[in-house]
């Protein structure tokens, strides 16, 4: 497994892509030479985000949706998408998001197939805890021995109907979104309790290991409610970048945000799943960011979410972020049909 | 210490009686007169209260406000408060509010004048968590010797006290413009640390129980799961006797509640520092209970809310619950006199 390290400049940067949505249709007929051609785009954009960023790592944000049925064909169109990322040899790592669960295949084996392509550093975690893929990735130090910072991924789940009802054991009928909310009233899920602890316990054994506390970002497919707070003080929160619709927490709050301001070592958490969200904002110290989406031409996204986020990390602990519009990369006419003036 | 234990009837009732605020002075008349008047008609109205609901615990839900600075002042004024308990025997347990100290040093003082006084059950807890009064109360089955009940009591933060628990950057703003929750600047919470702690020492105790016991939460503050049934009355309320003010939770949300739900072991929380708001209330199927308030002449609040709450525990895991205004229990004549 390839070794995450600082550059000899203490410089270490993360290309998150998010919402690939590789086997979606828009419409139907969708015909063949448009599916092949919106898959195009979608390697396109990457290839174009990482001439641009030369990042150290990809971090896909969830929502795959490789859209194949068995483990080989999963390999197969995962080869497909990462093209650029293999071409390169870079390391990289995926969290799951919602849609990925709702695939003819199970995430076990889709993580499988994950794991036999070339630089692959994501694993499916503690068998104890919910959903798959639950991992702390260790970038080292650039002059000595020892983890200079830590990369967390989580799976956040899918549907609270189902996932909070199974692994809280709660009753079927269990209305967890009401008329009006807590934060914005979407039925998805989210990280659990239990996650919150492995990560606290974890974290904490980390830090007892290596003397010292360590830095961190963390990333996971569906937002933390705190990202509802941000949105409603966007000045107070040092909002930048565009947000073009409402964060969709799960409606219960397992404290994950809170879990990261008291261990003190998360900077930065980082979300995908909202297409037209490509924000960054800070609340009480932590930056709570959105990728955009990499996945072209989807109902309700416009050109400008189209792009990924740059992480950058500083062996002092420096970190600094910003969403890379492929608009940025390009020139309208280069975009395609997102290009096309319409009259 | 005493044991608590379910009758031979496997009953056990709490009566819970939350903000007195013992040395509140109100605007209109601070004399010193004023306020021994005031703790007369506290006292005759816990007398009513214990006489009547007969309780086998009183659980005191913070902002107790004893007003004395040394340990024999405050256990004076705390045993004048708890004098119907003491006259009683009863075994009795407290947690903090915000009221009581915004400092840990000076509370643990306090508790250790709580803890001399006949009857305590409640402790301080583990000195590696935030706050004072974290603790678990076993109520013993009536049969043998094992826990058939939990009472847990934490100590909800001023959150003032977030900067220090959370390490949050000296500007770190936790209450915006727009909040997400309660909104309120005073209003207190858990740390993740007293969460995870719930979380392992429920888990911990079901092992050694060999089984899940069931238990109650008691918290000065109310968590922010608690705006929902105040948002949505009709979906979650049981039974509502009053809700008159916004429900100062805190911005942070620790997890606790959903914590609690993933244990599925706490079947009821019960909260008190909205003195205007008394309600019990359902979200996820968790009892969600607001306790009004027992400092009577508090500005603003109605005489209507001057109450306490009775709790009755089955063996068998039976919860029920209900507000109890005092003026319903006494005359005025005992009210005046004492």
């Amino acid at each position: 497994m390839s070794r995450l390290q600082f550059s000899k400049e203490g410089r270490f940067r993360i290309l998150m892509v998010s919402d690939a949505h590789w086997n979606y249709r828009k419409h139907v007929p969708y015909t063949g030479e448009m599916y092949r051609e919106r898959q195009r785009r979608i390697v396109d954009g990457i290839e174009r985000l990482l001439a641009w960023a030369k990042p150290d790592f990809v971090l896909l944000g969830g929502d795959q949706c490789l859209g194949a049925d068995t483990e080989e064909e999963m390999q197969e169109e995962m080869e497909k998408l990462l093209a650029p990322v293999l071409k390169r040899g870079l390391p990289w790592a995926a969290v799951f998001g919602n849609h990925d669960r709702e695939q003819n295949h199970s995430l076990e084996t889709e993580q499988r197939a994950y794991e036999k392509i070339p630089g692959c550093l994501s694993a499916a975690g503690p068998e104890d805890l919910p959903g798959v893929g639950n991992y702390c990735l260790e970038v080292f130090s650039s002059r000595e021995e020892g983890v200079a910072c830590h990369i967390w991924g989580l799976d956040s789940l899918a549907e609270s109907k189902r996932d909070f009802v199974q692994y809280l054991n709660l009753p079927q009928d269990t209305r967890f979104v009401l008329p009006r909310p807590l934060h914005m009233g979407c039925g998805y899920a989210g990280v659990t309790p239990k996650q919150v602890f492995w990560y606290y316990r974890e974290s904490e054994r980390r830090e007892r290991e290596a003397g010292k506390k360590i830095p961190a970002v963390m990333f996971m497919h569906i937002p933390l409610p705190e990202l509802c707070t941000t949105v409603r003080n966007p000045a107070e929160c040092n909002l930048w970048g565009m947000q073009l619709e409402k964060p969709c927490p799960p409606e219960l709050n397992s404290g994950m945000f809170m879990a990261c301001l008291q261990r003190g070592d998360v900077k930065g958490i980082f979300f995908g799943h909202e297409h037209s969200n490509a924000f960054d904002s800070e609340y009480c110290g932590i930056t709570l960011g959105y990728d955009g989406t990499i996945g072209y031409d989807m109902n309700g996204t416009t050109c400008y979410m189209w792009g990924g986020r740059v992480i950058d990390l500083t062996e002092d602990g420096g970190f600094s972020t910003r969403f890379i519009p492929l608009m940025r990369l390009m020139k309208l006419e280069d975009m395609g049909i997102w290009g096309e003036r319409r009259e | 210490m005493e044991k608590l234990r379910f009758s031979k009837e496997g009953k056990f009732r709490i009566t819970v009686i939350s903000d007195i605020h013992w040395n509140y002075r109100k605007k209109a008349d601070s004399s010193d007169a004023a306020l021994r008047r005031r703790q007369q008609k506290i006292t005759a109205g816990l007398e009513a209260l214990a006489a009547w609901s007969e309780p086998d615990l009183v659980f005191l839900g913070g902002d107790q406000c004893l007003g004395a600075d040394s340990a024999a002042g405050m256990q004076a004024e705390l045993e004048r408060l708890l004098m119907p308990v003491l006259k009683r025997g009863l075994p009795w347990a407290a947690v903090f509010g915000e009221g009581d100290s915004r400092k840990s040093d000076a509370l643990k003082t306090e508790q250790e004048v709580y803890a001399r006084i006949p009857g305590c059950v409640s402790t301080a807890g583990p000195e590696e968590l935030p706050g004072v009064g974290n603790f678990c109360i076993e109520i013993l089955s009536s049969q043998e010797d094992t826990a058939a009940c939990h009472l847990w009591g934490l100590h909800t933060l001023p959150e003032d006290d977030y900067p220090r628990y959370l390490h949050l950057p000296e500007n770190a703003r936790p209450v915006l413009p727009n909040p997400l929750y309660g909104g309120s600047e005073q209003a207190g919470g858990l740390t993740p640390e007293q969460v995870l702690w719930y979380y392992e020492e429920s888990e911990r105790r079901e092992r050694k129980a060999g089984k899940k016991i069931p238990g109650l939460m008691f918290l000065h503050h109310p968590l922010p799961e608690f705006c929902a049934p105040v948002r949505n009355p009709g979906e979650c309320w049981v039974w509502r006797y009053l809700a008159e003010e916004k429900i100062g939770a805190s911005e942070l949300n620790a997890g606790m509640f959903m914590a609690c739900l993933q244990r599925g072991d706490v079947k009821g929380i019960f909260c008190g520092h909205d003195h205007k708001n008394g309600f019990d209330s359902r979200y996820c199927d968790m009892l969600l209970c607001s306790n009004g308030s027992f400092g009577i002449d508090l500005e603003d609040v109605p005489y209507a809310l001057w109450g306490g709450r009775v709790i009755d525990l089955a063996e068998d895991g039976k919860l029920t619950t209900q507000y109890i205004p005092v003026m319903q229990l006494m005359d005025r004549e005992e009210m005046v006199t004492g």
